[in-house]
């Protein structure tokens, strides 16, 4: 089996001196790792993929648990930490890397490094789709695997008490080919902590007395404190408290962030927001959401949103009809929307919900009709394959006849489909140029029976039966499917990787 | 503004009528911590509230009472206006008062309408004593602190309506988030030219862009151009509007009679801009015609149209992290460093374009174009290696965490001193040490 990952040193010059450079600088590095190429740069390091020259004498057992992320284990990544941060914010990102070394949807640190005032952390090497290759898919089933891996690795975090801070997609490794999605860079990441002074720990300003009078100007020289509050992140994906700069934050901004993300999906549009500064960040919201909505949310933070800009209506725009502009959709009344479009509007609606304590957690979102696909009558294309099994549950066979209906992604007017089908190609031309792979038949099986499980536990959910029960029973169950699948198609073990470097 | 309707019984007023008369009969009691939220969010309404008081209440009897409503930030309109959201006034409201009595017009702009009595109780629940007490001298020492905030926002009991020199006023549209209970100075403010038409505004608003740009940003050249002749030639951006529509439609003719490809994600334009471009195609101006309908003040894309690769800049840069939280950095090295609006002093609005640029240099760096697939054209069309855009930033500047120093140059910083001071000092790294033994990597366990 050939490698996945080109274990040459890259080409470009300025590339090849900077690894060199470092190479030379960092102590014993080149007896551990062989830097490859620069991936990515970032406004407090920059990464590097290197391969693992001593992986063989070290426990490598957590791969196991990676195997869908992990397309090549004798390459890493190695992030090198810009040496004007504060050892205590390295510090902190290493320690939230640690406490969250227990998921697949969260990059895995495997160790790191110090000389001098130069950190290296090395990571697992995720190999992924780049974004802009897939926003304007307009592949529905993409969007909700994308979304799902998302807020699974969300719910990760949160579970684990910790804010990212900075979710977008170039944090997000997600791959078209295994459907599966992984957290990284947790630079600006932050345990949550409760307290804060901010109105809305007691409930806001919305129904008491403020009686705002228009400012119309602010005082010249004014000696007042600012507020601050932490406003990590990047631009275009921050909160609306964080723009009003609440400090009593929650984890809910990185669920607004993912609400970003699904707004690129949903409107084609990437960045979405692209505001300069915070004041621009808040028009911009403000043009969606609308005068008072936007006032609401100010007033919940304890402060005053005033504008005179006119382009900035009272109610703001509805989703649907402002995502057919974004798409250059003119809709005639009676043309409706697919169900999984609506579904996905929905969710996107409550992503970005101005009020963080209505907007959902991680683990309710996952819960949403589009993501679990309740929403959508499956055509062909996403309809389950047969089970392999003739003694197949009845539950998983009524599944599958309830999903052969027809058609979400009809559409009357040709030249729309024809459009999509361009868009789609570019994903598809990823998929085609790849060899068939094992590890993704696993990862088949492995979706094929945490869909069956899925329908089992809405099936005991509907019945009334309490969560210990209705786990025990999934976990009957998901060792049944495992065993049954494994026993007909064992897959291939993907660590058999030759090197040549 | 329209003002933000008070609501008739909310859960502090609920609380307030319990929490007033329990404070009254079991007065010495422990706090319950529904009766201290009580008060943390009187407190905080005492600070924004507006006092009239009604003919027929003699000052002499209020003046106590007043001294600490002041201390508890309220303030007084001397004379009825709707900015007074609480009335006291001994009359019983409700009862046939003429149209255009105050109590009806209060009533009407749901205000509180509080006897005295009432106003006595409540502060006596409030402070946790009678409100004739006298003021003592801790609380005078807060009357210095009242002082300075008259000071800064001016005397209560001004004329709100009178301009103010130290103030600067707004000329254009602009956006303003301020604390009403004016303990902080404007959270932010942004002010922007005026336009004759909303869509002229240089404002973030959704503009007609291709599908896949971001629908806030006009195209660079287009709307820049548009903008510094504005005023000159109205004719100018008309033609330059023409020529860009006619580009656009040129693209899609060309798209059109090639078979559908995967997106290179490249600019063609640059070739195909020669080419004649039919006019019919055209679409015309989309006016917004109802509430529910986005708003389109300007040529929607035609649908069929291939998307135009977004700007050079933004093509290959990437929007990276900024605004984090530095461990100890001082608030004044964070607004100048975070591009916050600043001290508030004077024409923060030039003064933040600078710190914008300046944080756009630092957020907006350049990452290689994936390949989709073999590139089936000759990359003539191909922009300039990313290497050599990578040169162009390498100055790098930003902020050393570790020296609290700005610096222009990265590399130049980690050579100065100062820095080098601070990296071979094991000290400052022992904390970070201890995390990374912790991830040392254990031995391989020796196979069965």
């Amino acid at each position: 089996m050939a490698t996945m990952v080109d274990h040459n040193r890259s080409q470009d010059p300025e590339v090849v001196k900077e690894i060199t450079t470092l190479e030379e600088t960092f102590f014993n590095l080149p007896e551990k790792f062989f830097l490859l190429d620069k991936i990515g740069e970032g406004t407090f390091s920059c990464v590097y993929t290197a391969v693992d020259l001593l992986r063989d004498h070290f426990d490598n057992r957590w791969e196991s648990k990676m195997t869908e992320t992990l397309s090549d284990p004798s390459v890493v990544a190695v992030k090198r930490i810009h040496v004007t941060s504060a050892p205590l914010r390295i510090a902190n990102e290493l320690e939230i890397l640690a406490t969250l070394s227990d998921s697949a949807h969260v990059a895995r640190v495997i160790t790191a490094l110090r000389d001098g005032d130069q950190v290296l952390v090395v990571m697992q090497y995720v190999k992924h789709t780049d974004f802009r290759c897939i926003y304007r898919s307009g592949d529905m089933d993409l969007v909700r695997d994308y979304m799902v891996e998302l807020l699974k690795g969300l719910q990760y975090c949160h579970d684990n008490g910790v804010i990212h801070r900075d979710i977008k997609p170039t944090n997000f490794l997600f791959n078209t080919e295994t459907n599966r999605g992984v957290l990284v860079d947790f630079g600006l990441a932050e345990f949550w902590t409760a307290g804060g002074t901010c109105p809305c720990t007691s409930g806001g300003w919305e129904a008491t007395y403020v009686n705002p009078q228009v400012q119309a100007g602010y005082r010249k020289d004014d000696p007042r404190p600012g507020r601050r509050a932490n406003r990590a992140g990047t631009r275009g994906f921050r909160a609306p408290e964080v723009l009003f700069k609440c400090n009593a934050q929650t984890t809910k901004i990185d669920i607004w962030a993912a609400g970003v993300i699904l707004l690129m999906f949903l409107s084609k549009r990437f960045p979405f927001f692209n505001s300069l500064d915070d004041s621009e960040a808040i028009v911009e919201v403000a043009t969606i959401f609308g005068r008072v909505k936007m006032q609401k949310c100010a007033l919940l933070h304890g402060c005053v949103f005033e504008t005179t800009i006119p382009t900035i209506r009272e109610s703001g725009h509805a989703f649907p009809q402002f995502l057919d502009w974004c798409n250059h959709i003119r809709r005639t009344p009676e043309e409706m929307m697919g169900s999984d479009e609506t579904a996905a509007i929905d969710l996107l609606s409550k992503l970005l919900d101005p009020d963080f304590r209505t907007r959902p957690s991680a683990r309710d979102a996952l819960r949403h009709d589009f993501l679990t696909g309740r929403s959508r009558p499956l055509t062909t294309k996403t309809a389950l394959p047969a089970p392999h099994s003739p003694s197949t549950t009845g539950y998983i066979q009524s599944n599958q006849a309830a999903k052969r209906t027809e058609g979400v992604y009809e559409r009357k007017q040709t030249e729309r489909a024809a459009a999509a089908e361009a868009d789609k190609l570019i994903a598809s031309a990823i998929k085609s140029e790849r060899p068939h792979d094992p590890s993704i038949s696993a990862h088949e099986q492995a979706r094929k029976i945490e869909s069956a499980l899925f329908d089992l536990r809405d099936k005991l959910e509907d019945e009334g039966l309490d969560e210990a029960s209705i786990e025990r029973q999934i976990a009957a169950e998901r060792q049944r499917l495992t065993t049954k699948y494994t026993s007909l198609n064992r897959p291939v073990p993907t660590n058999q990787l030759e090197v040549d470097y | 503004m329209p003002r933000v309707p008070l609501q008739p019984v909310t859960e502090a007023e609920t609380n307030s009528r319990r929490g007033g008369g329990k404070a009254e009969e079991e007065n010495g009691q422990v706090e319950t911590d529904a009766m201290r939220k009580w008060r943390r969010d009187w407190r905080r309404i005492m600070a924004i509230s507006v006092f009239y008081f009604d003919v027929g209440i003699e000052a002499s009897s209020v003046d106590k009472i007043k001294g600490h409503l002041q201390l508890l930030g309220a303030r007084f309109q001397a004379f009825f206006d709707n900015s007074v959201t609480h009335v006291i006034s001994n009359r019983t409201p409700g009862k046939e008062h003429a149209r255009g009595d105050i109590l009806v017009k209060a009533s009407q702009l749901r205000m509180k309408v509080w006897s005295v009595d009432k106003l006595v109780k409540f502060l006596t629940a409030l402070l946790g004593h009678s409100p004739s007490r006298e003021l003592d001298s801790a609380q005078c020492a807060k009357l210095s602190q009242l002082l300075r905030q008259e000071k800064l926002v001016g005397p209560s009991d001004r004329d709100p309506t009178a301009r103010r020199d130290d103030y600067y006023y707004f000329k254009g549209p602009y956006i303003l988030v301020w604390d009403p209970s004016h303990y902080n100075r404007p959270l932010l403010h942004k002010e922007w030219d005026r336009a004759a038409t909303p869509y002229e505004g240089d404002w973030p608003q959704f503009r007609a862009t291709p599908i896949g740009m971001c629908p806030f940003v006009v195209e660079p050249g287009v709307g820049h151009k548009k903008r510094s002749h504005r005023n000159t030639t109205d004719t100018s951006h008309k033609r330059r509007a023409l020529e860009l529509r006619a580009e656009k439609a040129a693209v899609t003719i060309v798209k059109s009679q090639q078979p559908p490809q995967p997106e290179p994600l490249m600019h063609k334009a640059a070739d195909e801009k020669s080419q004649t471009p039919p006019d019919t195609e055209t679409p015309t101006p989309q006016i917004a015609k109802d509430e529910n309908e986005p708003p389109v003040g300007v040529p929607a894309q035609p649908e069929t149209s291939i998307q135009r690769p977004p700007a050079a800049f933004r093509k290959y840069c990437e929007i990276t992290a900024s605004g984090m939280q530095r461990y100890s950095a001082t608030s004044a090295v964070k607004s100048t460093v975070l591009g916050e609006t600043g001290n508030g002093l004077g024409a923060t609005h030039a003064l933040a374009s600078r710190e914008v640029n300046n944080l756009q240099r630092k957020v907006l760096q350049p990452i290689p174009i994936p390949q989709l697939v073999a590139p089936t054209k000759a990359p003539a069309t191909m922009p300039p290696s990313t290497s050599s855009s990578r040169v162009k930033i390498s100055k790098k500047p930003g902020f050393c965490e570790n020296c609290y120093e700005r610096f222009e140059n990265f590399d130049d910083h980690v050579l100065t001193k100062k820095h080098k001071k601070y990296a071979a000092n094991a000290q400052n790294f022992a904390a970070l040490d201890a995390i990374i033994d912790s991830l040392a990597r254990q031995p391989k366990l020796p196979s069965p």
